[in-house]
């Protein structure tokens, strides 16, 4: 019952996630056409209104992107690619991706992931996504002046990968629904730091599909440490 | 490469089709816009279009099933379909007809721009600023 209940839920997120596409098709491309200037000059004033209509498009977008990504997990058809990754790579172009964001900001991210830690195979740009998660959520909770660390090694049969912030941490008493679908720690709503609480439960459905597990290791006022462990070899 | 008709956008949708519509016609090409399947066959077979761009989820026969019968109709099976859907594509070799581009909405217009460039080159009197981000 429960489970039909669930089955139900995710079925219809993904139908609505879906039908949202729609209107902002139209939402986001006249908007791309009035920013372009195709429909005549612009001022000043009215660039920066479009802009924010645009940035706001661009954060529904995400959000019907995650939902449907997060409704896939949960339903249990999240297709994966199942081919050898270079873990080295992988953090480099996470890092890369992420690099606009630190523009104007006194943010390191330091990396330390040796090559060739062993034989990796699953599906690289579904784990990309978790790292540009743990990443970006990093970003957004670090103060000015502090760095981010991201760190691999091997442990038996593992590969481990931690992202470090030296941020604002999380409650303990929250850590562990953390991963909780549309779970957000206190300290990022007394902030009012955006997000929409969907990033760590897709990040933990993808590590999880990979046969692995994430976890938390945090300090309020210290910071935050991700740990994602990996199998070695294939994949279940 | 293809015929020398008009691009044919095949979207029920009113707002998204003039939006395609306005994308193509600044990117230079003659175009036609129709709001259902069965539509969109009929003015094919007239008027032999250089490229269509097709939804999927339309009233009527979908557009899978447009895609199917171009494929077979002497004189149109040549014709390049650009799929432009709400749905995400199906995995490769799963799709009923292998389009030549697919597009997920929301799509941008360089997204568009490239692949048009790509199947059909540079055509008309293009708009100077699309044609050279589209790498006319």
């Amino acid at each position: 019952m429960h489970h039909e209940l669930d089955r139900a839920t995710t079925d219809f997120v993904a139908s609505v996630s879906h039908e949202l596409r729609t209107p902002l098709t139209s939402i986001v491309g006249y908007v791309e056409i009035l920013a372009d200037e195709d429909a005549g000059p612009l001022n000043p004033e009215q660039r920066r209104l479009l802009a924010a209509v645009e940035r706001n498009g661009q954060r529904l977008l995400a959000l019907i992107d995650d939902l449907l990504v997060l409704s896939r997990i949960e339903a249990g058809t999240l297709r994966l690619a199942r081919a050898p990754f270079d873990l080295a790579a992988l953090v480099a172009s996470a890092r890369q991706a992420v690099l606009p964001g630190l523009a104007g900001r006194a943010l390191a991210i330091e990396v330390d992931v040796p090559e060739a830690l062993g034989p990796l195979e699953g599906d690289a740009g579904q784990l990309e996504r978790v790292l540009l998660n743990l990443l970006s959520n990093a970003m957004k909770f670090s103060p000015e002046g502090s760095a981010i660390t991201v760190r691999a090694w091997r442990e038996g049969g593992q590969v481990h990968v931690a992202v470090a912030d030296e941020g604002i941490g999380i409650p303990f008493e929250e850590q562990s629904r953390l991963f909780e679908r549309f779970f957000r720690s206190s300290l990022a709503r007394e902030r009012s730091i955006q997000g929409t609480g969907l990033g760590l439960a897709i990040s933990k459905g993808i590590v999880e599909r990979h046969g692995g597990t994430i976890a938390v290791d945090s300090k309020p006022g210290k910071g935050s440490t991700f740990t994602i462990t990996l199998p070695l070899g294939a994949p279940r | 490469v293809s015929g020398p008709g008009p691009v044919l956008v095949v979207e029920d949708d009113g707002d998204i089709r003039d939006l395609l519509l306005s994308h193509l016609a600044r990117l230079g090409y003659e175009v036609r816009g129709v709001p259902t399947g069965e539509a969109a066959l009929q003015v094919a077979a007239a008027e032999r279009p250089s490229l269509v761009v097709l939804d999927i989820l339309l009233p009527g026969i979908d557009g899978w099933e447009v895609a199917r019968r171009l494929r077979v109709e002497p004189g149109l099976a040549g014709v390049p379909v650009v799929i432009a859907s709400i749905l995400d594509p199906p995995p490769a070799g799963d799709a009923p007809v292998e389009p030549a581009g697919y597009l997920v909405k929301p799509f941008r217009a360089a997204q568009l721009g490239e692949l048009t460039a790509r199947l059909l080159g540079c055509t008309g009197p293009a708009h100077p600023d699309i044609s050279s981000e589209s790498g006319c």
